[in-house]
């Protein structure tokens, strides 16, 4: 996808003409959010197929297949397997509920056996367990999590954090796009995002930036400590470990320059993808990350990702 | 804390938002004392396709645009109106001024349970106690003492909040709007007819006003431009060190989790030292006694930036072409 192409309803994306009374092979396919009209021009008298679209979007192209991406800014639906950021809006008996998209949408549930326990990953949960469900994750902490099932009787979605990579979320910030400006991409956990920061795109359009992991001392400490530590314990001593350690200044600017390169692509409702992110950034190494946000700015520093 | 709206932020967030303001460094990169630049919109600056206006029953009117990030952005519309009323006994020199704030976004905001009077009356009862009586000279609304003077009533409604700092915002929109107010010039019409009959211009049956429909002879109301300026300091609290840390134009998660505000509004005029004409505290935390002097002295100190920090929209129309549908008129 090279450039971005708005369309609506009714609008013809591409044509192509084929002579009258053959069924000549389509040189486009058509995706969703698209239809296929059949137009006879009279004045040459051919039949042409024309590929119109049927909703507001953005225009895909892959290959020869043609979709319209619709433009619902609000609307997130979820995928199996989806990487999504949320934030804990009550604790349950059995569950926590997760909002995704704000607080205009239907909430998603993270059960009690979606989430990793401290002692054991298969350990049965008890009463204690659910009694002890406060002191993980409260209501405003923000998690992430994958998407394990979606309820086919109302299309409500449940989460699990079952794995290293996810959990409770902290001492970072977070922003939200639109979800329809999120790609859809096989990794989602960024590193060293920069060589500056961490950043865990969600696919429901909230984004977690924080500080690089690496930077931590226990980071490389651990390498060297005995094998029989289990990756997860490893892992959760990293984390309290950057919990509690606050952060420089540079890696505070740092971490202020990608949520602004962020901001500056959903102000123009541009594609939230990590190249874009990282040429506004490089962009703008000789702004203050507070002066990015200025309208002139903003144009200026986003004008890649419209050639 | 003032719009009713109110963010949920983890403890974590909180935490790196207040460690961020220690170091200078809030969440978009500003400094403690940094305010972000918002947009102004007024009836003499834009027109429509068809040349009109965009308030046409209004005396004079501004919005005002202050976009923080790609969804967040306090949105606020200002409207004066101006009508003829007859004064009040005991002030029989001085016009009126009368500031209505509508905040329709809080009374129905899903967000906070509680939707009490108290609540939607919360920046009506703000703006109105630290600016009515200090935005114009209210003498100057009078046309014949006793029986004629202007009742101005400035409208502010708040489309949206979500880049925090509404009563900022409100007092830059309200400002801008009657600097753009026309006051129509207004003659008794008695002394205009009768020429050679005794002149009783205050009598019952010659008590006519005649508008000149001469545009060129409107004014606008004096002292707008010594006008007080509010300033919101917010003041947050950091528990590591005990330390208190004050900041400027807060945007809606710094206002989630801060100590308290202090809303100031300042006169401060060429020429003379700046006086701090009211005063007001939101919020639940407790205010030092001590920290008063600095949240003061920062406020009088922003004065001149917030006056000074606004673009008005369609000035540069060559390079915000893109953002101009954004900003502006949608």
């Amino acid at each position: 996808m090279t450039s971005l192409h708005l369309v609506v309803p009714g609008q013809v994306i591409a044509s192509s003409s084929s002579s009258v009374g053959t069924d000549g092979e389509d040189s486009f396919l058509k995706g969703h959010g698209t239809y296929l009209e059949r137009v006879t021009n009279t004045s040459t008298n051919e039949a042409e197929q024309r590929l119109v679209a049927s909703v507001v979007g953005i225009v895909h192209r892959v290959n020869k297949l043609i979709t319209v991406i619709p433009a619902s800014s609000g609307v997130y639906d979820g995928q199996v397997g989806d990487l999504v950021v949320g934030q804990v809006t009550a604790v349950g008996p059995t569950r926590w509920k997760v909002a995704l998209c704000g607080s205009g949408q239907r909430e998603a549930q993270l059960p009690l056996t979606g989430m990793v326990l401290p002692g054991g990953v298969q350990r049965v949960r008890t009463a204690q367990d659910q009694r002890d469900m406060r002191q993980h994750l409260q209501e405003g902490d923000w998690i992430s999590a994958e998407v394990h099932k979606i309820n086919p009787n109302d299309g409500s979605l449940l989460l699990h954090t079952r794995s290293m990579r996810y959990g409770k979320l902290s001492y970072g910030t977070h922003t939200c796009v639109p979800p329809a400006l999120m790609p859809r991409r096989k990794n989602h956990y960024y590193t060293d995002f920069l060589d500056q920061v961490d950043v865990v795109w969600g696919v429901n359009g909230q984004i977690w930036i924080q500080r690089k992991l690496s930077a931590l001392q226990g980071y490389h400490n651990n390498v060297a400590q005995a094998e029989n530590d289990r990756d997860e314990d490893r892992h959760e001593r990293l984390r309290q470990e950057h919990a509690s350690t606050p952060l420089l200044q540079d890696d505070r600017m740092a971490v202020a320059r990608v949520r602004n390169a962020i901001e500056c692509l959903a102000m123009v409702h541009a594609m939230v993808t990590p190249e874009h992110v990282e040429t506004v950034y490089r962009q703008s190494s000789h702004l203050r990350p507070a002066d990015m946000l200025l309208p002139d700015n903003v144009i200026a520093l986003t004008a890649c990702t419209r050639q | 804390m003032a719009s009713g709206l109110a963010l949920q932020l983890s403890e974590s967030e909180k935490l790196y938002l207040i460690d961020g303001c220690a170091d200078n460094c809030r969440l978009d990169g500003r400094e403690r004392e940094d305010i972000r630049q918002y947009t102004i919109v007024t009836s003499s600056e834009t027109t429509s396709a068809d040349g009109h206006p965009p308030l046409m029953l209004s005396n004079g009117s501004a919005r005002l645009i202050l976009s923080s990030s790609g969804s967040t952005s306090t949105h606020i519309l200002c409207s004066v109106k101006v009508e003829v009323m007859t004064p009040s006994q005991s002030q029989p020199n001085q016009g009126n001024l009368i500031v209505h704030v509508e905040d329709s976004l809080a009374a129905n905001s899903s967000l906070s349970r509680k939707k009490n009077e108290e609540d939607r009356n919360r920046v009506q009862s703000i703006i109105s106690e630290l600016l009515a009586t200090n935005l114009i000279d209210l003498e100057s609304l009078c046309i014949i003492p006793y029986h004629y003077a202007f009742n101005v009533s400035v409208d502010v409604e708040i489309l949206s909040g979500t880049a925090g700092s509404i009563i900022d915002a409100c007092c830059h929109a309200i400002r801008a709007a009657l600097q753009n107010t026309l006051l129509p010039k207004v003659v008794p019409s008695s002394i205009v007819n009768d020429a050679g009959t005794s002149m009783d211009p205050v009598g019952s049956s010659s008590s006519d006003l005649m508008l000149e429909s001469d545009l060129s002879l409107a004014q606008t109301p004096s002292g707008i431009d010594n006008a007080a300026v509010v300033v919101t300091v917010t003041v947050c609290h950091r528990a590591l060190t005990n330390s208190y840390l004050l900041l400027l134009d807060a945007s809606l998660e710094e206002e989630a989790c801060c100590f308290c505000q202090v809303h100031v509004a300042v006169d401060a005029r060429e020429g003379t030292e700046p006086t701090i004409c009211a005063l007001r505290k939101t919020g639940n935390g407790s205010l030092p006694w001590e920290l008063l002097p600095e949240i003061t002295a920062l406020a009088v100190k922003a004065v001149p930036m917030a006056k000074s920090s606004f673009r008005v929209a369609g000035s540069s129309r060559n390079n915000a072409s893109l953002l101009q549908t954004q900003l502006d008129i949608q």
